[in-house]
């Protein structure tokens, strides 16, 4: 049943925008200003890129919203001790919702028709990260961080726009302040540190079949976990796929 | 002693300009020599020759693997494929091969009569910047069937100097890449063409944008004038009194014309920036 579900959501994603039509005009690049989705969940990110996919398309004929599939990893300095995130194909509501983070980037870049082009942009993210943390499979405790996420990202942009494709490649720096955190010691939000993160994208933008396709990471440079609260350190890494259907990809599979 | 220094410099840039006159001369001898050598009947003792020079002739001679050479084997009667337009030099090469040693098109030959070469000068070089850009060269081929001559061609090539490669090749039977122009409006345009590069680099936008223009007003079919043109009024370097709906507008018109009439990489070039500004 949930591979149906996921099929009809990918099938829908795909042929969606089979009936539609965007106009054509010069759009200004310069301005960065996007919405950034991820979630741990496909169905979650599929159903997204559904919703979002036709809003770029009919409603405002531009590639603001991005997506992303986010994939979070635990580890910790205690021997034996786990932490797992909660299961990413599962469709209870926790996890539909699991490693959800959903923000907005807002920023400058040059846009010439040269080799390579830059920009710079701020962000403000919201993310809600679910996981299990316990010694045997059997016996895992819920937790549940919320926090905020305010940085700089730097893009550097490879490919002159005579080519049909380009290499963005992105650095930034992120501080990450608690907003909220759940677990069996309780809702106390200073169970969870404050600290930086860094962020790497590398995105593959194209005119075939991958574009605006790339990976990501999201890397904590702190201890989650407040030393007042548990012994154990706490480190968590983001990886994923980040990817955006813009008007004119809604176009060229329209004429395909 | 100042007359003299000047008489100097002018010998040495004559002399180089002859020297690169004459590698070019030298270049398009020896790509006419070797399709003599591809004619020749196929022996045992040559066969692997005619093969190479046959795989080699795109890449050693021509700037570009997909550059086209001028379809003459419509004149000669040998295009069985009925190719419409230009080919591409691979193409032409086949053919050309194809015609010599496709037994039911034997008793064909050719040989080169004639070759002369001028290079484009480019009046608005500064002193100390007078490097050659090109060379024209003209040669006159003749087909002969069953050894009496009937298709005499002149070939019209332009070599470019500093890769000292060909990057044009017409004769009468050309249609796509130069429009119908024959071999002077080819010289015309791309002296103006290089007139108009010279302008860019030196930052004389505004002139510039005014060569390309009288370009695609002589020759409407050239493609890249418009490519030229619309980078430069997305780039803000031409045009500064046109509104920006009226900028927009001719960005996207002569993209759309360089796609039509530009040559394959003006052609992908136009084709890829129109996604890249409109997506």
């Amino acid at each position: 049943m949930k591979k149906i579900i996921l099929f009809a959501l990918v099938s829908i994603s795909v042929f969606q925008n089979s009936y539609s039509q965007s106009y054509e005009r010069i759009k200004n690049h310069n301005l960065i200003f996007n919405c950034d989705i991820a979630s741990g969940n496909p169905y979650t990110i599929a159903a997204s890129s559904i919703l979002t996919g036709l809003t770029n398309y009919y409603i405002l004929n531009d590639a603001f919203f991005e997506n992303s599939f986010a994939y979070g990893i635990y580890s910790t300095d205690t021997d034996n001790l786990k932490v797992k995130t909660l299961n990413p194909m599962g469709i209870t509501a926790r996890e539909l919702f699991n490693n959800m983070q959903v923000g907005l980037k807002l920023g400058y870049q040059t846009y010439s028709p040269e080799f390579f082009n830059f920009g710079l942009y701020s962000s403000a993210h919201y993310k809600v990260e679910q996981f299990e943390v316990g010694y045997n499979d059997d016996n895992m405790d819920y937790h549940r961080a919320q926090r905020m996420l305010f940085g700089a990202t730097a893009l550097f942009s490879f490919g002159n726009m005579g080519q049909a494709s380009r290499v963005i490649v992105e650095a930034g720096c992120r501080y990450s302040m608690r907003l909220g955190y759940t677990s069996p010691l309780g809702e106390e939000k200073k169970q969870l540190n404050n600290g930086l993160v860094s962020h790497y994208a590398v995105k593959f933008a194209s005119r075939g079949l991958w574009q605006n396709i790339g990976i990501y990471a999201d890397i904590n440079h702190f201890d989650l976990w407040n030393d007042s609260y548990r012994d154990s350190k706490l480190k968590n890494v983001t990886i994923g796929i980040t990817w955006t259907i813009t008007p004119q990809q809604a176009d060229s599979r329209r004429d395909e | 002693m100042i007359l003299c220094i000047v008489c100097y410099t002018l010998l040495v840039a004559s002399s180089n300009s002859d020297m690169e006159l004459s590698k070019a001369e030298r270049k398009v001898k020896d790509m006419f020599y070797d399709l003599e050598a591809i004619s020749e009947p196929i022996t045992e003792s040559n066969k692997l020759e005619i093969d190479k020079k046959k795989i080699a002739f795109s890449e050693k001679y021509f700037m570009l693997t997909d550059q086209y050479a001028p379809n003459e084997f419509k004149l000669l009667g040998t295009d069985e494929q009925g190719y419409p337009t230009d080919i591409a030099v691979r193409t032409y090469i086949n053919m050309f091969y194809d015609m010599f040693h496709n037994k039911k098109m034997a008793s064909y030959s050719f040989e080169v009569s004639d070759m002369f070469g001028k290079t484009l000068d480019v009046p608005e070089f500064k002193k100390g910047e007078a490097t050659t850009q090109f060379a024209q060269i003209r040669v006159r081929k003749v087909y002969s069937k069953n050894n009496h001559p009937f298709v005499a061609l002149e070939d019209t090539l332009i070599v470019n100097i500093e890769h000292m490669k060909i990057c044009q090749w017409t004769n009468k039977s050309s249609i796509v890449h130069i429009g119908n122009s024959d071999g002077d409006n080819l010289l015309d345009i791309e002296q103006l063409k290089a007139n108009a590069a010279l302008a860019y680099n030196r930052k004389q936008y505004a002139k510039a944008y005014q060569i390309y223009q009288s370009i695609i007003e002589r020759f409407p079919k050239e493609g890249d004038p418009y490519y030229r043109m619309a980078v430069m009024l997305y780039k803000r370097q031409s045009g500064d009194t046109l509104r920006k709906k009226e900028r927009n507008r001719l960005i996207l018109e002569y993209l759309d014309k360089a796609i039509v009439y530009g040559g394959s990489e003006t052609s992908g070039c136009a084709d890829n920036m129109r996604y890249w500004i409109t997506c």
